[in-house]
């Protein structure tokens, strides 16, 4: 997946998820603190990232894991 | 009640003699591959922790905290206590997401609580929190989980200690009402009562059945109907990390089918989670029809979802037949009442005005916004007894809803260095369970509850210590806030619903930035995003004559629509 694609299909779950439009979501939007995600739905959010990509999302590497770009950079590296 | 071992001490010990080489535990990690386990395996390697904790001085009945992922540590954490002769205390571990200073609170207190000197966890935890931990009272030796070499030395010459069944075998902490975890008493002689009157009611052979759980064993669904289920009748389970399933629901299906697995629960929410986000192109192969008990509890079951989950599931040979209701709670153990396996989806069709505003149970037949259908969650299991009480303490005749006490083998002495708590919480013999429900021709149906809990996702939340997040928020102070659950049909799960006072002048904007405020502390503190604010004036939360806020008589002027409301944001 092309890397603008990448971020379209996250921004689309992001969005999706946090019942925000994904024009307002920011790259540096932290998932709890400005988009209001608690922990199931930030699970919710990347297991419905892993499926798309259709990749196995080792649970342990999620660590740190906490921005809307985090997510990014941990897709792109998958 | 005729039990096939005194302790839980006992179960390791015998089957580790006559069984072992069987393989009861298949432990799968996160990525799903097996390491399996057998009973020579879980005496020996729990063994060599039990000479650990005694080279580091535990004495009899020292409490041991353990706080690790579903592993094979856990085990042997968990029977290593019990063979030295210790109490363990499972306890949740920090969630992936969530912040950390609640959790650490609770924590604290659970330490403080059970007066424990042993921790045992794993690198991640223990390098995040290293510092607080220092400062834990009574915390003298910490263990971490991955450094132990579980095949070293001679665990042979570990004498296990003598414990009889009256003996304490479990702290299990629960959220108190004012904030403060509280540890459930559970003595060997209450667990193994539980767990034989479990494998009866759902009628378990080793020889042809398999268990499957994704259940956390920190709680009390995965620990003793599992994990100590499984022990106790030599029947197998595989056990895979409750975030290997919330990550991949598929996985749970795909273990199902390939261990031909038959038994395996779930609360309402992992069917729910199911049928939101299971991608069944992921379910080629898979095979369900071996699956005889679903067993469901823990919260409020919902018959919608589990159609839902039905309907799903059924080309890959799920049965309606499968799905098994229960109640429990841990103050019971676990089990209180099980739906009977051949009588299993029993559904009472009622008028919900009769139910709500008169507690009582009238059968109804129209399909409109009256109707309110509730699942039986069956009968006593052999050694418990279950009643409804009215609020004078008399027992309430059949279709009349009032508070089930319950009473039997299974039932705790009482919470933990908690004499004041554990005195309200019984009335003679009878514990006082706070969930309200009502009997017909025997089953049991949970209606609802007295005590002021909020349950999401199928974990538990006190409406204190949401409330008392709050008073950080400028505006907000104590006797000004009111938190309390409120069923959601369309998520089947509760709405946590916040109920504020503020003044009549504050404009839309005010509103909007204080409802951001609330927003963000609750999920800061709590982890957890509140669905519902509601702003109503000052002085109309309403209080008892003592000044306590009444959060379910607010819930219901809220719900009627008594309340002045002037401004709600979601």
């Amino acid at each position: 997946m092309e890397r603008t694609e990448l971020r379209e299909m996250i921004m689309k779950h992001v969005s999706k998820i946090a019942k925000i439009p994904a024009s307002e979501i920011k790259g540096g939007d932290n998932l709890r603190d400005d988009l209001g995600l608690d922990s199931l739905r930030s699970m919710e959010l990347l297991a419905r990232i892993s499926d798309e990509l259709d990749v196995d999302i080792e649970f342990e590497a999620l660590q740190g894991v906490q921005t809307v770009d985090d997510i990014i950079a941990f897709a792109e590296k998958l | 009640m005729k039990l096939r071992f005194n302790t839980f001490n006992d179960v390791v010990l015998r089957y580790a003699e006559s069984d072992a080489d069987l393989k009861i535990i298949r432990m799968l990690d996160f990525k799903n591959e097996e390491e399996p386990i057998d009973y020579g395996q879980v005496l020996r390697r729990s063994s060599v922790f039990a000479g650990m904790l005694r080279e580091k001085g535990l004495k009899p009945k020292d409490r041991v905290v353990i706080m690790l992922p579903t592993s094979s540590a856990f085990v042997y954490l968990f029977f290593g206590t019990l063979l030295a002769g210790g109490i363990p205390v499972p306890t949740y571990p920090p969630s992936t997401f969530g912040n950390n200073s609640v959790f650490l609170s609770n924590l604290r207190h659970i330490f403080q609580s059970s007066q424990a000197r042993f921790f045992g966890s794993e690198p991640r935890i223990l390098g995040s929190f290293r510092e607080t931990f220092e400062n834990f009272p009574f915390l003298e030796h910490v263990f971490n989980a991955s450094e132990i070499d579980f095949n070293s030395g001679n665990p042979g010459e570990m004498k296990p200690a003598e414990v009889r069944s009256d003996d304490v075998s479990l702290l299990q902490y629960t959220s108190g009402s004012t904030g403060f975890p509280k540890g459930v008493v559970l003595t060997h002689g209450n667990l193994l009562n539980n767990v034989h009157a479990i494998s009866e009611a759902i009628k378990i052979n080793r020889a042809t059945d398999f268990g499957v759980s994704w259940l956390p064993l920190f709680h009390d669904m995965g620990l003793i109907g599992c994990l100590l289920t499984a022990l106790y009748t030599a029947t197998p389970v595989a056990l895979m990390p409750t975030e290997s399933f919330m990550m991949r629901p598929d996985r749970w299906l795909h273990n199902i089918s390939k261990y031909k697995a038959t038994i395996s629960p779930s609360p309402n929410f992992g069917y729910y989670l199911c049928t939101r986000l299971l991608n069944t192109t992921r379910l080629k192969g898979v095979d369900l029809s071996s699956w005889r008990v679903a067993l469901t509890g823990a919260e409020a079951i919902d018959i919608n979802v589990l159609e839902r989950f039905e309907t799903l599931l059924k080309p890959y040979g799920f049965s309606r037949r499968a799905f098994l209701p229960a109640y429990g709670l841990a103050e019971s153990s676990l089990a209180v009442t099980i739906a009977p396996l051949e009588d299993n989806l029993k559904v009472a069709r009622l008028n919900r005005g009769k139910l709500e505003n008169d507690g009582t149970a009238e059968d109804y037949d129209e399909e409109d916004a009256t109707l309110t259908k509730i699942v039986s969650v069956g009968k006593p299991v052999k050694g418990q007894q279950a009643e409804i009480h009215d609020s004078e303490g008399n027992r309430s005749p059949d279709n009349r809803v009032g508070e089930i006490w319950i009473k039997g083998l299974s039932v705790t002495s009482g919470y933990f260095n908690n004499p004041g708590v554990t005195k309200k919480s019984f009335r003679q013999d009878w514990f006082k369970t706070g969930d309200l429900g009502f009997k017909r021709n025997g089953d049991l149906y949970i209606t609802g509850r007295i005590k002021e809990l909020i349950i999401k996702r199928g974990r538990n939340y006190y409406p204190y210590d949401i409330e008392k997040a709050l008073w950080n928020i400028a505006g907000i102070r104590e006797g000004r806030c009111a938190a309390f659950a409120s069923w959601n049909h369309a998520e089947s799960s509760e709405d946590l619903v916040l109920v504020i006072e503020t003044a009549k002048t504050s404009s839309e904007a005010d509103l909007d930035d204080l409802a951001k405020s609330v927003n963000a502390v609750v999920l800061e503190n709590i982890g957890l995003k509140p669905d519902r604010i509601v702003f109503i004036p000052p002085k109309s939360i309403p209080k008892t004559s003592s000044g306590k806020i009444q959060r379910l008589l607010c819930k219901k002027l809220l719900e009627e629509g008594k309340l002045e409301v002037f401004g709600e944001r979601r």
